[in-house]
This record gives structure tokens, sequence and C-alpha cells, in this order.
């Protein structure tokens, strides 16, 4: 019965809705798509070139947007090679003009105290070493 | 007037492709609007939608193997679009008061054409109540009188498919008037 059904005509089909709806409503409901301002398929061939043209792809960088783009990205490299400059140049600045009597005996009797426990371990190893280095060492602190 | 395949083939060897581009558009163009039209009811949607199709078919005429008919080819495209606007406005309107939504609703047509009868209204509102695919498959086979192959490679399903889309809009249409 389902199959009958689904394969009808065209004729079939169109029977169907008309037995539903008015063929003049059916009509009206047509001629309202069909219904276009004067001209307008003369015309449309036309403006549709016209839209084509504009619509041809841009490249990126040609775009506005890709021109705000690009030179937002140099901005920031600029800018972040700027900072980046600067900050080097100020801790070398710290540095040059750090004088002895800036640091704090407490820092200064820390560094000694850190290396001479260093220097420590240093010859503790080289104490351990087979005679023939040990002279060669002995050898290198006279001269 | 020369085939659409002459025409393509043309178009596809560069030979004067704005004139011979013109003369598809001239030999189609009313078929795509009036299906378009039906389905969004606005002369200014339906005209920017059309546009929107033959620039797409300008892009890729170059690619065109004709597998199919052009005609087919075309429909698919204005149906794709059709749809994809169709989507976009109705996301648009759910961001709209539920008062104008249901203002919207209520209004029993958006078309130019005048209403002489109550079954004229109520055919604008059944046809509306259908989802998309239903009208514009119930569109393609009553208006345009298409065979369901043509109706099934245009909107992307199967002949049977096709078959119960249209079916299935009939019935709802009838419930519809049957409801009201």
């Amino acid at each position: 019965m389902e199959q009958k059904k689904i394969n009808t005509t065209l004729e079939e089909d169109q029977i169907m809705v008309e037995r539903l709806f008015s063929k003049e409503a059916l009509a009206n409901y047509d001629k309202s798509a069909s219904s276009v301002p004067t001209s307008y398929f003369e015309t449309f061939p036309e403006k549709l070139q016209q839209r084509i043209a504009n619509n041809k792809p841009q490249l990126f960088f040609l775009t506005p947007i890709g021109k705000m783009a690009i030179a937002a990205a140099l901005l920031l490299v600029v800018a972040s090679t700027f900072i980046f400059l600067n900050k080097g140049v100020d801790k070398n600045l710290e540095l040059s003009s750090l004088t002895i009597q800036d640091i704090s005996n407490d820092e200064i009797e820390a560094y000694v105290d850190a290396n001479e426990w260093m220097a420590e371990i240093d010859w503790q190893s080289e104490a351990f070493k087979p005679d023939t280095e040990i002279e060669q060492f002995y050898k290198d602190s006279i001269d | 007037m020369q085939s659409d395949q002459e025409l393509i083939l043309q178009f596809q060897k560069s030979i004067q492709r704005e004139q011979t581009f013109t003369q598809l558009v001239k030999k189609h163009q009313a078929k795509v609007y009036h299906q378009i039209k039906r389905m969004v009811n606005d002369h200014d949607d339906a005209d920017d939608i059309a546009q929107m199709v033959w620039i797409k078919i300008w892009n890729k005429l170059d690619g065109f193997k004709m597998e199919s008919e052009f005609s087919t080819w075309l429909f698919r495209i204005a149906y794709n679009e059709t749809l994809n606007f169709i989507a976009k406005q109705k996301r648009q309107s759910s961001n709209t008061s539920s008062t104008d939504l249901l203002n919207y609703e209520n209004t029993p047509s958006q078309t130019d054409a005048p209403k002489s009868s109550e079954i004229q209204i109520k055919l604008d509102q059944g046809i509306k109540q259908l989802p998309e695919k239903q009208q514009f498959v119930f569109m393609l086979r009553y208006f345009e009188e298409l065979n369901y192959e043509k109706i099934a490679s245009i909107t992307g399903t199967t002949v049977g498919g096709a078959k119960a889309n249209y079916h299935q809009a009939i019935k709802k249409l009838e419930e519809f008037l049957k409801k009201n």
C-alpha cells in the first residue's frame, strides 16, 4: 500500500496537493514567487558581473585588516626589541657603578667563607690524585 | 541558443568568459530566483541569495566536470545557500524578543501577492510550518515539476528519500488543514 503511494507520477502528486488546496490558491502562491521588480532580470547579469569583479579574492596582506595586522606585528617586534635592549643596558650600568662600599661586611664575609670552603674542597680533591699529578701540581704552584 | 554544455566548455577554455557566463545566467536566472523566493518570500533576500549562488557558480565552473546536468548542480548550490540563509536568519531571530518572534510567526505571509481567500492564507501558513527540506522538495516537485531523481541529486538524498519527503509534506499539510 505504502509502496503504491510512493510510486506516484507527477500528475498524481500534483492532484494530491490540489485535493487539499485549490489550484487557484496554489497558482497565487507561485505568482508571488514569480513577481519581481520591473526589469529585474534584465539588470541582474550586469549587477552580478560587478559583484563578481568586486568579490575577487584579495591577498590577505593587501586587505585593510591584513595591513593593520602587519603594522601591529612590526610595532610589537620593535617595541619588544627596544625593551629587551634597554633592560640589558640597565643591568650593565648597575654592575659597573657598584663599588666595594656598597656591599655590606656581612655579604663580603659570607662570600669569603663560601669560597674558602670551596678552595678547601679543591685542595682535598687534588691531594687524592696520584703522585705524579701532585708533583706537577706543586710545580705549577711554585711557578 | 547554445546548450549549457557548450557554454560551460567555452567558459572553461576562457573564451569570452564574462559573455559566456552572462548567457548561462540569462538562461537559468528566473528559475533559480523563483525557487529561492518561494523559500524566503522576500525579494531582497532572494536577490542576495541568488547573487551568492551565481558567484559560487562563477568560482567553481572551471572545475565542473559535467557529470551531472548543470541545472541540477545550480539548484543544489541554490538549495544549500537558501538553507544556510534560513538557518542564519533563525539564529538571529532567536536573539529577538519572544514578542517579536510571536508576531513574526503569526504573520500570515510575507509574500507580496494578493491574498484572495482563507485557503490562500492557510496554504501559506501550511507551507511555512514544514521543515525547510520538505518545503524545498515540495516546491521542486509541485511547481518546478522535477522528477525525483533530480530532486534527490539537488537535496543530496536518495530517490526514496525525496519521495518520502514529498509525501510527508503533503501529509503534514493535510494535518495542518484539519487542525486549523
